[in-house]
């Protein structure tokens, strides 16, 4: 089944890319370059981890980005990471409770 | 800077606080908790190097909250540094923005205020972690400007001020495009400089043409099309004054880097042929 079948459908994505936690692409939609996004998701993945795990937390769970004209949310579980930039007009933080709840009913 | 750190400390919800150069180096910190200098010091290191990774991507982010099982971190980017907040996890992330966005304004300010590029923010071991800003070049003057000097003067912008521009500083509703010349708001034959590198309009022609762009780009992005636009020019001819001739690749790198959306893009062009 799809990985990014329901976010795809959301209003807010733009562009979505699923890989591995080393970067090796899975599946993506609308995307020009969608490798290169993978990798620079699963660097930041990494980099936020180590950072993490610096001050004592583990398990990075999601990352929002967020700039003039710009969002994108990052989410990373024990296998994957997920990456979508969003409509800036969107609210970030309701697609990221809408993406969590559709990833943990799929998990269900 | 410390009493600034401080004061972000103080807020519920926050256990540390560290602004770090884009080098990685620890410049500032303050903890109340159990995070040591030397903690936060490798937490910078990697920060830094994060922050480049994003820019990769998209370099006009400004904020990225990374979501821990047991807290959160929260960064800032401004002009080269990172201000970064260590926060509890059931903190409220959209609270503390607007706190981080309030300290990150006052240092820069700061750094205004005494003509200090953040750009050449180094930490110095003779003043200890807290680290001593510097300028490495000329300040406040007018002529020639290297890469990486600062300069906050007539017709040129310091890092900090442009940084004020993309955020949500007050002045952008006094953003007046039609100013040209004054080099302070508008794009007048003569210098202006963005990430302390300068971009020079070579005439009267090509600077009004530049105000057009940005007069459509803020249709799209808001008042923060100004500093997009100069960013723009700073990389389709850093060197060399711009002329008509870098009007095409400007438009091409503005619609490729700023414009999200064919929608978005139709109505840019449109907007530019008025």
């Amino acid at each position: 089944m799809s990985k990014l079948k329901h976010a795809r459908l959301m209003p807010e994505t733009q562009r979505g890319v699923v890989c591995d936690l080393s970067g090796g692409l899975q599946e993506s939609f609308r995307c020009k370059d969608p490798e290169n996004m993978s990798a620079v998701a699963s660097y930041l993945v990494r980099a936020m981890c180590e950072c993490g795990s610096t001050m004592g937390m583990t398990n990075c769970e999601k990352i929002s980005i967020a700039g003039p004209g710009y969002a994108a949310s990052v989410f990373s579980d024990e296998k994957n990471i997920w990456i979508f930039e969003l409509e800036p007009n969107w609210s970030q933080r309701e697609f990221e409770k809408k993406f969590e709840s559709a990833q943990l009913s799929a998990v269900k | 800077m410390k009493r600034i750190l401080d004061e972000l400390c103080e807020m519920e919800g926050i256990n540390g606080v560290f602004i770090c150069n884009d080098d990685g180096d620890l410049i500032e910190f303050s903890s109340p908790r159990d995070f040591d200098a030397i903690t936060l010091s490798q937490t910078a290191t990697v920060a830094a190097r994060a922050a480049e990774t994003i820019s990769v991507q998209h370099h006009t982010w400004d904020c990225l909250v990374a979501h821990f099982a047991e807290g959160k971190l929260i960064f800032s980017k401004f002009s080269q540094c990172l201000l970064c907040a260590i926060a509890e996890p059931s903190s409220n992330v959209a609270f503390l923005n607007v706190a981080i966005k309030v300290a990150r304004n006052k240092i820069q300010r700061k750094l205004e205020s005494s003509n200090i590029a953040a750009a050449t923010m180094r930490p110095n071991s003779e003043f200890g972690l807290g680290g001593q800003i510097y300028a490495d070049g000329a300040i406040g003057t007018a002529g020639s400007m290297a890469a990486g000097q600062a300069v906050a003067a007539h017709g040129m912008y310091s890092t900090g001020l442009i940084e004020n521009w993309t955020g949500s500083d007050h002045r952008m509703e006094n953003f007046d495009l039609s100013d040209a010349g004054s080099g302070v708001m508008g794009y007048g034959p003569g210098e202006a400089s963005v990430s302390s590198t300068s971009v020079r309009v070579a005439d009267n022609a090509t600077s009004n043409t530049l105000n057009r762009v940005a007069e459509a780009l803020a249709e799209l992005v808001g008042p923060k099309a100004h500093a997009l636009v100069l960013e723009a020019m700073q990389k389709v001819c850093p060197s060399q004054p711009f002329s008509k001739n870098h009007l095409k690749p400007l438009q091409k790198t503005i619609e490729k880097e700023y414009i999200a959306g064919w929608k978005d893009l139709r109505q840019f062009r449109k907007s530019l042929q008025r």
